[in-house]
């Protein structure tokens, strides 16, 4: 056993969970909506890569899966959820539930259940350090990853379109007041959304194969992370989702990589329970 | 010219009529106040106007145009500010991000320069443009309510209660700001519980009871009139003119909307 190959085996897969959660994070301030099809809106744009990475090389073909994700993140919002605005949130949560299976079953059945893999941005072995190794692709997620965190952040605090977001979240009847339109402001929320997780999720895509059936589970665990994230803030939120890839690499190989979910599910349950605010130190407000 | 004209508006919670066939006008540079008792409907009037609700039945014109099919954000377009009961500032935030927000339908204005015209008016609030503007005083958050309307220089503001647990020093600040906005060309709409202050410093006024108009004139006949004193004086609310005594004086009671002369010239 190896607790630093655990953490370069972790990081890959975490980075995606926290990147999930952070487009939770996104949608849930701006709208209060909880988007359970976060995962199979990643699944789709990891998915878009694979057909673009036969036209284009793979570095170029992530884009691809930006788009792809963003744009369903866009029909979800002005086909599930802006119609139900009026039905109240929990509707509006539900409805993403169901969103998520239409979209895993037309993945399905485009590509079939079959795993696909495209190939690395750059190849040869993987990186040594030690008796670490660490596939070359994991720097490059890594760097994306931290790339779209300061991209997210000079966005939400630096631009006017950004700061209308923050404003939605803050005080959703002011932000009206003032002249901000929270419906466009939410179609912005799942469009970015989408695009991140479509993103992270195929440039993921070299190191572990996509298959259309895992959009649930990645769903689940970049929820996790969103707790951690005491569902506000995107900086813990990516923190806790590579927490979530250390347990579950952890779990792999000094137990079993069948009790990988369990452990992760059991950690949701004692996270919930305990500290329902996640890694913030401020309890989370009620929202009306 | 009509700044603000509301025709036959009507608003409904479920079975609740919270305001019936209210008409009122504004002209271009005056203040007007609507005073009335708890319930009454005047922060459902403003939100309608300012169409933080939707418009059910009615009309609203601004600068003569029709507006009933705005949405809110145009109706903030239009030049129709809300500054809204309770100042509703974004807590979190920091004074001058709040009053960078207040630019958001224009962000081609000049930011310093709109802030600075709030820093002059409320200079309490330049040292603390840093603070986030929860921790403000409650006067400090209206100001900032005032300011973060100021800023996208509109032709009218609509004021919910801004008196609200002010002391009396601090109310005389903000209608003093008022009056001075005024004399820039802004015309004002006042929602107020504070009548004395209110009818001090407007030029008309209309009284609200249970969603209708009940009376309007010029501030100074109103201030005077039985049925205002009642209002406010009495227990109950006045469901309607027929069982007060008839009032000599120019209070024109829920009639026709009659065009006053006492307005200051503008
Ligand atoms: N969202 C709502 N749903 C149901 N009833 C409402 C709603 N908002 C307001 N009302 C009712 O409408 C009536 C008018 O309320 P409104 O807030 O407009 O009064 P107001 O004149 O502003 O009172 P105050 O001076 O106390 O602020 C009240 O009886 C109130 O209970
Ligand atoms: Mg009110």
């Amino acid at each position: 056993m190896n607790v630093f190959q655990d953490l370069a085996t972790g990081l890959s897969v975490g980075l995606v969970y926290g990147m999930i959660g952070v487009g939770f994070v996104v949608i849930h301030r701006i709208t209060g909506v909880v988007n359970f099809a976060q995962g199979d809106l990643a699944v789709a744009g990891a998915f878009g890569a694979v057909w673009a990475a036969e036209l284009v090389p793979p570095e170029v073909s992530v884009f691809a899966g930006a788009a792809v994700g963003g744009l369903l993140g866009a029909a979800l919002y002005w086909c599930a959820v802006h119609p139900l605005r009026s039905q109240g949130l929990l509707v509006q949560t539900i409805v993403t539930l169901g969103a998520a299976v239409v979209i895993r079953s037309v993945v399905q059945l485009l590509f079939g259940t079959k795993p696909y893999a495209i190939l690395p941005f750059t190849g040869g072995d993987p990186l040594r350090f030690g008796d670490v190794s660490m596939q070359r692709q994991t720097v490059w997620l890594a760097a994306a990853a931290l790339v779209l965190y300061l991209l997210l952040t000079w966005f939400f605090e630096r631009t006017m379109t950004g700061r209308a977001m923050s404003a939605c979240a803050v005080n959703r009847y002011a932000a009206g007041v003032v002249g901000i339109n929270a419906t466009r402001m939410a179609a912005v929320a799942f469009t970015l959304s989408g695009a991140i997780v479509g993103f992270v999720t195929a440039t993921q895509a070299p190191i572990a194969f996509v298959t259309s059936g895992v959009g649930l589970a990645l769903a689940l665990k970049g929820f996790i992370a969103a707790v951690l994230g005491g569902f506000d803030r995107i900086g813990l939120a990516l923190a806790g989702g590579v927490l979530v890839g250390f347990v579950e690499s952890f779990t792999a190989s000094t137990i079993s990589a069948a009790y990988q979910d369990v452990i992760v599910l059991t950690l949701l349950l004692v996270l919930l329970v305990a500290r329902p605010a996640g890694l913030t130190r401020v309890k989370v407000s009620q929202r009306a | 010219m009509s700044a603000l004209e509301v025709t036959g508006l009507t608003h409904r919670f479920g079975r609740a009529t919270v305001l019936e066939d209210v008409s009122f006008h504004v002209d271009a540079g005056e203040i007007v106040t609507l005073i009335g008792p708890n319930g009454a409907g005047k922060t459902t009037l403003l939100n309608v106007v300012s169409r933080a609700l939707p418009l059910q039945k009615g009309s609203v014109r601004i600068a003569d145009v029709d507006t009933s099919r705005h949405r809110q954000a145009q109706v903030v377009r239009a030049g129709c500010l809300l500054v809204p009961e309770g100042r509703q500032v974004f807590a979190s935030m920091s004074v001058r991000d709040n009053l960078v927000l207040g630019m958001y339908t224009c962000p081609h204005s000049d930011q310093d320069d709109q802030l600075g015209r709030v820093f002059a008016l409320f200079p309490e609030l330049e040292p603390r443009s840093r603070q986030l503007s929860g921790t403000l005083s409650g006067g400090e958050q209206q100001m900032l309510a005032v300011g973060r309307a100021m800023v996208s220089s509109p032709r009218i503001m609509l004021l919910d209660e801004p008196s609200l647990g002010l002391s009396p020093q601090l109310v005389e600040r903000i209608m003093g700001a008022l009056s001075q906005l005024r004399d820039e060309g802004l015309t004002i709409v006042l929602v107020e519980q504070n009548a004395a202050a209110a009818l001090r410093l407007a030029d008309r006024g209309y009284l609200i009871s249970t969603g209708r108009v009940l009376a309007e004139g010029p501030c100074d006949v109103l201030a005077e009139d039985p049925l205002v004193r009642r209002v406010y004086l009495g227990g109950a609310p006045v469901r309607s003119t027929d069982d007060l005594p008839r009032t000599a004086g120019s209070v024109t009671q829920q009639a026709p909307i009659s065009v006053t002369d006492s307005r200051r010239p503008t």
